[in-house]
C-alpha cells in the first residue's frame, strides 16, 4: 500500500478531459484533491494525494506520463528556505496538518515534508517569506 | 541584538532569576477589544504554560506559539558572553540618556478611520 502526494501540471489541450476519474476506475487508486486549479485554456495544476497498491500506483503514473501530464512529488512543492527562517516561530499556529511544528527542548521549527497539504497559509505567515513554492 | 544585564546588587539578581512560571501575560481579544480599545482580558497566563504550546481560554485548548526567535536569542547571548569573557565588550560612557518619565512621550492611541 501506497500512499504519495503528487503535483501534476496539465497542458491545456488535457483539460477537460476526465483523467484523475480514470486512476480511480482503471487503476484502483483512491485520491485526495489538495488543491486545483483549473481554468479553460490554461495550463492545469492539481495536487492530489494518491493511493493504492504499489504496482496500481506504478501503473497510474506512467498512465499520467504517456499522457503528457508532468508529475512532480509534493515534497519538492513547498520548501522552506533554511538560511531564511530565524525559527520564530510564526508559522506554527498557522499550519493545519502540523507539518511545521516546534520542538519544545531545542526550540527550533521542523518541517515534516510528508504532512504538507500545500494549503500555503504559512507562506504570508511567515515574517521572513522563508517558505517557497515551487511548483 | 544581545544586551548584557550587570547583576549589581541582590535586588537585580532576584528580578532577573525569575522563572518563566511567575512570568504572567494577559490574554486579550485582537477582532474586537483591542481595536476598539475596549477594556478586559480574557485571563492570564503564564510563560510557562505559553511554551508548552497549548493553553485553555474560556474552557477551549488554544495553540500556541511565538513570534520571535528565542533559539536565535539563546545563539546571540551565547555570542555577547563569549565576548564578554574574552575582554573584547568594553563598557563606555553614554553618549545620551533615552528619554524618561519627564521627557513627556505618551503612548498614542490608533484611531481607526471608518470606512467609507
Amino acid at each position: 500500500m501506497i500512499s504519495k502526494r503528487i503535483v501534476l501540471k496539465f497542458p491545456h489541450r488535457l483539460v477537460d478531459q476526465p483523467i484523475v476519474c480514470n486512476l480511480a476506475k482503471h487503476f484502483d487508486l483512491e485520491f485526495n484533491i489538495l488543491k486545483a486549479y483549473i481554468r479553460p485554456k490554461e495550463e492545469g495544476l492539481l495536487i492530489l494525494g494518491l493511493s493504492g497498491e504499489e504496482e496500481n500506483y506504478n501503473k497510474g503514473i506512467n498512465y499520467l506520463k504517456k499522457l503528457g501530464v508532468i508529475v512532480q512529488s509534493l515534497s519538492q512543492g513547498i520548501i522552506r528556505n533554511s538560511t531564511r527562517c530565524t525559527h520564530c516561530g510564526v508559522c506554527i499556529t498557522v499550519c493545519p496538518t502540523e507539518a511545521l511544528v516546534l520542538d519544545t527542548s531545542t526550540r527550533k521549527v521542523h518541517f515534516y515534508e510528508n504532512k504538507c497539504i500545500a494549503c500555503e497559509l504559512c507562506l504570508p505567515a511567515c515574517p521572513l517569506r522563508a517558505m517557497e513554492v515551487h511548483y | 541584538m544581545g544586551i548584557p544585564i550587570p547583576i549589581l546588587n541582590e535586588e537585580i539578581l532576584c528580578y532577573t532569576a525569575i522563572k518563566d512560571k511567575d512570568i504572567y501575560a494577559p490574554i486579550v481579544d485582537y477582532s474586537e477589544a483591542y481595536p476598539q480599545v475596549k477594556p478586559g482580558v480574557l485571563g492570564e497566563v503564564s510563560y510557562e504554560k505559553l511554551k508548552s504550546g497549548k493553553i485553555v481560554v474560556q474552557d477551549k485548548e488554544v495553540p500556541t506559539a511565538s513570534l520571535s526567535s528565542y533559539s536565535k536569542a539563546v545563539e546571540i547571548a551565547e555570542i555577547l558572553k563569549d565576548w564578554i569573557k574574552q575582554g573584547q565588550f568594553l563598557l563606555t560612557e553614554p553618549v545620551a540618556s533615552l528619554p524618561g518619565p519627564e521627557s513627556g512621550l505618551t503612548f498614542k492611541l490608533l484611531k481607526e478611520r471608518p470606512i467609507e
